[in-house]
């Protein structure tokens, strides 16, 4: 581990005395008043180094643009139910990654973010998976069941028919 | 330190460090750990949304398609929205890098107005719903419309009140501590990407299937 | 050898009066310093919204033992109905509860249900997560990190100030027309639904308070990522920051989808949605009006999500308090460390995928069960290889004997009951005769109470020198441990034997008109008898509390002699400059101690290798006099 400034204070055994003003730390701000942006490639404050992201960031919008048009013209064609899910799910996780990549900037993040991240996705999944096994319970479960939803129009189709034990 | 500058209250407060400058094993300074793990924490909370969509749209009989009776063309206008207003915002922490204040506080506030239209836009559908009695109790394909829309309708005024304070106090705090100010905006732009990005996958799902 | 009944101060040798007057001047000289700085800090500023984690801690700390108390006082009203079913209460308590509660000074069956449903929601959210995550957390990690504060004080200062209007809102719930919320703490639809409106201010109570633990957990997680001192790496850390470092993580990832599911059970009750309502549901002979089509079973799912990790964020931070504890008593390094974290770390991303073993009895499908199954033995490997470290830590110590290591040493078989009576529940089968009986009961309890609170105690006891400068007395505290001990295992080891018999939770009568309970039922009585005794253990521990805060005998800085880094910090660090006059640098890990050839049998882990060791504290003539004597070089 780098280490800069090394506290040159040893009297650190007695406990009743007080040294005014904030401890030191070895990096505060104080003491390292130039940036020192070497571990992170992403922030280079150089204009030209801005300048190319910022050309960047308005390609990224381009693309996000063209993906919102292709995701509605998909939809336009009413396509079934699982082809139009998958569809819209991978054009929007398309649009997703080049969101999360180059404007959330994880392309160039650390570790510990990417290790947060994957542990959430995780879990997340898990969510989705746990409750969607009592999805047909609904139907079998419930006796009164109401077949007919109040206030939907009856034209549209039924998602794939709940034919129970797939538990 | 400029600490002295400040009031008499401010000899209390105690120096955190790496609240600018990245800690070196971890590589990231506090805010931007802090804003990354609240953003886990958010996907957890619209995943159970999603959760419950998944398991009560699959259960039902009958479901409607959101093409059928939500207005698509103008749900398309607000991913625009949203989608620039990501723009404009990294746009601003890019001109605050570059020194340049009054470009940041311009694109900080095109992404205020652009958070502003989103939600013009929301009240016109929502509006439009209520005069049609067309309610969350309705039924459930309405009910989990609302309250996904809702509570991204609520980050959003989230980030437009945080995107006001930034630009309220951006002269006094961007002349007295530069890199924090740059370091809030970019945290404060990695919270709006994520709203962006639950609209990305709320818009294709809600509107369009 | 040492002068007999004389204590160390410092370098001098004195009688205990003496060391007494002498510490007192030393500590009003640093105050007088301390006010000396310039212009003070406003009341409001310094005491009310603090940012100084150690006030923070402080504030909930006290809050949360008030919560205690109330949960505590919820149970024994219970308990007084259960073991004599229809006796009216003591004028005094009847005319409190009022007419709408106990009629003529008898419960009423609703008002059993209220306590049930709040005496649980307190319990976990609003005293001991608080106090094990809230003011253990908040104190000590930062300091024992070598930390200035938290990384975000003022987010700090929100998370505590969030939580109390959370709590009171809560606790409000009570004078709502109808009562306090009674679905029990986990608020089941249907039944939550169609209930009474003590349920909306519950569930607006539950927003609160998660908002208030999530910006407490981001807060946590980042000063332990980011603040560490020079020298302290990940695996120099105590188990104590590792435990509160893995419950802030469980904090931050289980609890958004309980807001959710709040925020759809709040619009199920105000906005008429059906999110968890199915159709066609009949309440008290009337058919309801919504939509329908929804799942409460979906409910459970995002409910129990939470709720289970939470069991984790309930006992982590007792079993980190644990280890320090019984580091520091046995005068050796824990056994196994690299285990103990590996087993925290594993629990805790195990305590994910567990949830649904609360749900065998759903018909869930026995593929879906088996999954369940599977992962909740997988669990209870780790927590096996926490306690049998903690265990195996005690072979060959020289044991102190103090206050908190009784309590920490009484957690090792109470924590190993409660978690072996949760194998049978965990198993699907098992389970069918076991579910929502009181077996389930004890079992919880068993880990919770004799568990994580014992473990409370042993940190308070433990940590009260650091954030007073004053030592609780002793003998009361051995008098609390005893009572408490024996009157605990009378309360709660009956309730595996009714549950075995079949009893049911949540009954107003205990079980008695049921015959399967007839041969049972007389434990009730035994049971509330021994939680009244319970109750009359913990007067003197809160006398002592008290009175120790301003009359307590004066210690030293490092009155136990420990190796963390809090010792290290001034004695009661004053508020708002900061802990360390100096930034600790850390050179070895946290648990060295009678490290052979070193001086003393404690090497603090901020102390250079070179430097002559400080005058050990001789325990500031706390400790009985033989104990310490043979450890003086």
């Amino acid at each position: 581990m780098t280490d800069t400034a090394i506290p040159h204070d040893h009297s650190h055994g007695n406990p009743n005395q007080h040294a005014g003003g904030p401890p030191r730390e070895p990096l505060s701000e104080s003491e390292h008043p130039t940036h020192h942006h070497d571990h992170d490639p992403a922030h280079d404050n150089s204009p030209d180094a801005v300048r190319r992201e910022i050309r960047r960031y308005l390609m990224v919008f381009g693309a996000l643009a063209v993906l919102t048009i292709i995701t509605v013209a998909i939809s336009q064609l009413h396509l079934p139910t699982h082809q139009a899910i998958l569809l819209a799910l991978a054009v929007a996780i398309v649009k997703g990654s080049l969101v999360a990549a180059f404007f959330m900037h994880l392309l160039s993040e650390r570790k510990l973010i990417y290790a947060v991240l994957v542990l959430t996705v995780f879990f997340f999944g898990m969510m989705l998976w746990g409750p969607w096994h009592h999805r047909n319970n609904a139907a079998e479960s419930w006796p009164g069941y109401d077949q007919s939803s109040k206030g939907a129009p009856t034209t549209s189709t039924a998602p794939h028919g709940s034919t129970g034990s797939g538990h | 330190m400029d600490a002295h500058a400040h009031a008499a209250d401010d000899h209390h407060e105690i120096e955190i460090p790496y609240t600018v400058h990245p800690r070196p094993d971890t590589g990231v300074y506090n805010g931007k750990l802090g804003i990354w793990l609240f953003l886990a924490s958010e996907v957890m909370l619209f995943g159970a949304l999603f959760s419950t969509l998944i398991l009560l749209r699959t259960s039902a009989p009958v479901w409607l398609h959101g093409w059928q009776v939500l207005n698509v063309p103008l749900a398309t206008l607000n991913t625009f929205i949203l989608i620039g207003s990501s723009v404009t915002v990294v746009l601003a922490w890019a001109n605050l890098r570059l020194g340049n204040l009054k470009k940041g506080k311009i694109f900080l506030l095109l992404t205020l107005l652009c958070g502003l239209g989103f939600m013009v836009i929301k009240s016109i559908e929502y509006g439009t719903k209520f005069s049609h009695h067309l309610y969350p109790s309705t039924n459930n394909f309405y009910a989990t419309y609302y309250v996904m829309t809702g509570l991204h309708g609520l980050h959003v005024l989230g980030g437009m009140v945080v995107f006001a304070y930034l630009l309220l106090t951006a002269d006094k705090w961007y002349a007295e501590k530069r890199d924090q100010y740059t370091n809030r905006v970019e945290v404060t732009g990695l919270y709006w990407h994520f709203v962006d990005l639950v609209w990305i996958f709320l818009f294709p799902i809600l509107y369009l299937l | 050898m040492p002068p007999k009944r004389q204590v160390r101060v410092g370098n001098q040798w004195m009688r205990a009066r003496e060391a007494q007057r002498a510490l007192e001047e030393a500590f009003r000289v640093a105050q007088a310093e301390e006010s000396a700085h310039g212009p003070q800090q406003s009341f409001l500023r310094k005491y009310v919204f603090s940012v100084d984690h150690k006030w923070i801690g402080i504030q909930y700390g006290i809050t949360a033992l008030v919560f205690l108390m109330l949960g505590f006082s919820m149970m024994l009203l219970m308990r007084y109905q259960l073991a004599w079913p229809g006796q009216p209460f003591h004028p005094w308590i009847a005319k409190f509860l009022g007419q709408a509660n106990a009629p003529g000074g008898v419960m009423l069956p609703e008002f059993y249900n209220q306590l049930g449903a709040m005496h649980g929601t307190v319990m976990v959210f609003l005293a001991i997560v608080p106090l094990a995550v809230g003011a253990f957390g908040n104190y000590v990690v930062p300091l024992q990190i070598g930390a200035p504060d938290m990384a975000f004080p003022k987010l700090n200062m929100m998370s505590y100030w969030v939580y109390l209007p959370g709590g009171l809102l809560m606790l409000s719930s009570f004078l709502m027309p109808g009562g306090a919320a009674n679905s029990g703490w986990t608020s089941y639809p249907p039944l939550s639904i169609i209930a009474t409106d003590g349920q909306t201010v519950w569930i607006l109570g539950m927003v609160l308070l998660i908002t208030s633990s999530l910006l407490g957990s981001i807060n946590f997680i980042v000063t332990i990522f980011q603040l560490r001192a020079k020298g302290l790496s990940f695996m120099r850390m105590p188990f104590f920051v590792w435990a509160q470092l893995i419950t802030a993580f469980l904090l931050l990832l289980a609890f958004p989808p309980l807001e959710a599911a709040a925020v759809l059970q709040l619009m199920d009750r105000v906005a008429g949605t059906s999110f968890f309502m199915p159709s066609g549901l009949v309440v008290s002979g009337t058919p309801l009006t919504n939509a329908g089509g929804g799942n409460p079973l979906l409910w459970q799912h995002l409910f129990w999500f939470l709720a289970h990790p939470e069991v984790y964020v309930l006992i982590l931070p007792g079993m980190g308090i644990i280890s320090e504890v019984i580091a520091n008593n046995t005068r050796k390094p824990l056994w196994g460390y690299k285990s103990l974290v590996g087993a925290g770390v594993f629990l805790g991303f195990m305590s994910f995928v567990v949830w649904a073993h609360h749900m065998f009895l759903t018909g869930m499908g026995t593929a879906i069960s088996a999954f369940f199954q599977t992962t909740t033995m997988i669990i209870s490997i780790p927590s096996v290889v926490i306690l049998t470290a903690l265990i195996l830590s005690l072979w060959g110590a020289s044991i102190r004997f103090t206050v908190p290591m009784m309590f920490a040493l009484a957690f090792l078989p109470m924590f190993g009951i409660g978690g072996l009576t949760g194998l049978p529940l965990g198993l699907a089968a098992a389970d069918i005769h076991l579910h929502d009986t009181y077996y389930v009961i004890g079992h919880f309890h068993y880990v919770v109470a004799p568990g994580t609170i014992f473990a409370m105690f042993a940190g308070i006891y433990y940590w009260f020198p650091k954030a007073t400068g004053r030592q609780l007395n002793e003998f009361w505290g051995k008098v609390h441990f005893w009572g408490s001990l024996i009157a605990i295992n009378g309360v709660f080891a009956p309730m595996f034997l009714q549950g075995l018999a079949g009893v049911s939770r949540r009954l107003y009568d205990g079980g008695a008109q049921y015959a399967h309970a007839k041969p049972i039922l007389h434990t009730n009585v035994f049971m509330s008898v021994s939680a009244f005794i319970l109750l009359a253990f913990q007067l003197p521990f809160i006398i002592n509390f008290f009175y120790s805060m301003f009359k307590g005998r004066r210690v030293v800085s490092n009155v136990w002699d420990a190796t963390t880094l809090e010792w290290a910090a001034t004695t009661s660090p004053p508020l708002g400059h900061g802990n360390f006059a100096v930034a600790p640098v850390v050179y070895r890990g946290p648990y060295e101690y009678s490290v052979p050839g070193h001086p003393t049998d404690f090497f603090p882990q901020n102390e250079p290798e070179d430097a002559t060791p400080p005058a050990p504290a001789t325990h500031g003539g706390m400790l009985p006099a033989g104990a310490v004597a043979q450890k003086e070089s």
